[in-house]
């Protein structure tokens, strides 16, 4: 006979004996730690540089630049979305100073071509998509280094009918560089503009205090995250068990998704492609297959963070099983936040009802 | 080395083997929860001044492990496509009861949860008290009895279904 805790025990004495250096780990998080002040005092440097060169760059009407291929000046953020796109080598620069920053990898060059033989050169050698859209994500690995097995991810976001996008380690590739740090594996980066991306290493590990209000939480990711939300509407703010997600929207009705973790060490950022609101700014009709709330999660806890489009104040999403709701939340402009235990078993129906109960969609959930 | 250095070094060498196999029942994969682990001190190397002040070391370095292993699955759900490889694991039939059983307990355990699986390596593998155990996880003490009562009962199924019946678990939290 068995006892659980002796089985736990026995399994996790399976290993390999393998140690890692204390001294390593210390300078690892020496350089990190270093990382950080000099990513802080190069923020307040890049701010007093764009404060000054504010003042003597001021695009306007046809001074500005084709956005295809514009290098955005400091100073041009605003509540409304503009598409920016910039040049490839500008996104590998960027995101090579956050994620070095991210994994105090010092000056690796990350680059996000992938050569026909699986290694990563620049993507102005590469022939495929390569996301180059500020605040949208582009995945990249260390230059020279392998690219993980299987179907690349610029391919299947491209195609996405949404853009999930978040700066931080994809994955690993489970080694070490013989130098104490992680080896990063795909790396997404969520394209920083251009002003704010050298204080985003310094923004990083920052703790949200548990009573921050929605300007805190937005301030947060924005910085983290390297693009500037301040001044979108916020339509929602909620604090789950791990995480705080703020859903803001732009002037034109684009739905920024942030997701503030817990431990303050990251954000994650998506852009929704589509507007929500027409040219008056009022919202566009709701199409009943745009209203599907979870089409299908895994086990363990669910969360989502969504505009359901077409729907003003007090519409109620909910979740049920066995009979009884297990989950329920009211929209605000169509925003909702919910998050509950998926259970064990058995069917769980979503359903969007308005403020007078009609059903408007209703679905079993895959899980 | 600065005594605060010297200190770390000192805590390094007694929590880096407890927490990296706390972090390897949490991931099955001993490659992630070394990565897990020097992520997780690092980290700690980071907090230290304030850590330090406030107390709290151990703690904070087993909740950055679990943290990050809950955050790493959740992640990899996320994103299908991304491949992480594995290491194989332990045969099942190869001739030695024990081993079979560890990596019977460890299949079982990746079916259970995240969350529920925290609660199980917590409470039965660091012999952490349900307080202890709410304070990593962030959440009610109810929350973790609840989720320790479900995670037992689906690893329990799960080795019944792998055809170990006779392991003698606990009845709840």
């Amino acid at each position: 006979m068995n006892d659980l805790d002796q089985l736990l025990r026995d399994a996790a004495d399976s290993g390999d004996g393998d140690r890692l250096d204390p001294r390593e780990l210390l300078s690892s998080g020496r350089r990190r730690v270093r990382n950080r002040r000099a990513a802080v005092a190069g923020g307040v440097a890049a701010a007093v540089v764009a404060a000054a060169a504010v003042v003597t760059w001021l695009p306007t009407g046809d001074d500005r630049p084709d956005p295809s291929d514009v290098v955005d000046g400091p100073g041009d953020h605003s509540s409304t979305y503009e598409e920016v796109r910039i040049p490839v080598e500008e996104v590998e620069r960027r995101c090579s100073i956050v994620l070095n920053g991210i994994n105090g990898t010092g000056d690796l060059s990350y680059v996000t071509g992938r050569a026909p033989d699986g290694t990563a050169v620049s993507g102005t050698e590469a022939d495929h998509f390569v996301e180059t859209r500020e605040g949208w994500t582009a995945y990249l690995r260390p230059v020279g280094e392998r690219w993980p097995a299987g179907e690349p991810r610029y391919r299947s976001d491209a195609g996405g009918p949404r853009q999930s996008v978040a700066s931080g380690s994809a994955g690993g590739d489970g080694g070490g560089d013989g130098d104490g740090e992680m080896l990063v594996g795909e790396m997404a980066c969520v394209i920083p503009q251009a002003d704010l991306v050298a204080a985003i290493p310094g923004a990083l590990y920052t703790p949200l205090p548990e009573d921050a209000g929605a300007d805190q939480v937005v301030e947060l990711c924005s910085a983290q995250t390297g693009y500037d939300l301040r001044g979108w509407e916020v339509l929602l703010v909620r604090s789950f068990e791990f995480e705080t997600v703020a859903l803001t929207m732009s002037e034109n009705g684009y739905v920024a998704t942030c997701t503030v973790w817990d431990e303050g060490w990251l954000s994650d950022l998506r852009i929704d492609p589509e507007p929500y609101l027409d040219e008056d700014g009022d919202p566009l009709p709701a199409d009943p297959d745009d209203l599907a709330v979870a089409t299908s999660f895994g086990s363990g806890t669910f969360t989502e963070a969504r505009v359901l489009p077409g729907l003003p104040d007090g519409y109620v999403v909910s979740f049920s099983a066995g009979g009884e709701v297990i989950a329920e939340t009211t929209t605000h402009r169509g925003a909702y936040a919910i998050e509950f235990p998926v259970p064990e078993e058995g069917p769980v129906i979503g359903r969007v009802t308005d403020p007078e109960g009609t059903v408007l969609w209703e679905d079993v959930v895959d899980h | 080395m600065a005594r605060d250095d010297a200190e770390y070094v000192e805590f390094v060498e007694a929590v880096q083997d407890r927490l990296r196999r706390t972090a390897y029942l949490m991931t099955s994969d001993w490659a992630l929860a070394a990565d897990l682990t020097q992520e997780a001190l690092i980290k700690v190397y980071v907090a230290w001044p304030k850590l330090e002040r406030k107390g709290g070391l151990a703690s904070y370095a087993r909740r950055a492990v679990v943290s990050a292993a809950i955050d790493h699955h959740r992640k990899r759900a996320r994103r299908p496509e991304v491949l992480v490889d594995h290491h194989d694991e332990p045969g099942l039939g190869d001739g030695s009861g024990d081993r079979a059983d560890r990596a019977l307990i460890v299949q079982a355990l990746r079916k259970v949860p995240d969350r529920q699986r925290a609660c199980i390596v917590l409470r039965y593998f660091e012999d952490l008290s349900v307080t202890e155990t709410a304070s990593v996880l962030k959440c009610s003490e109810g929350n973790v009895k609840s989720q320790t009562s479900h995670g037992i009962a689906a690893l329990k199924r799960e080795l019944t279904a792998l055809g170990m019946p006779a392991l003698t678990l606990p009845m709840g939290a």
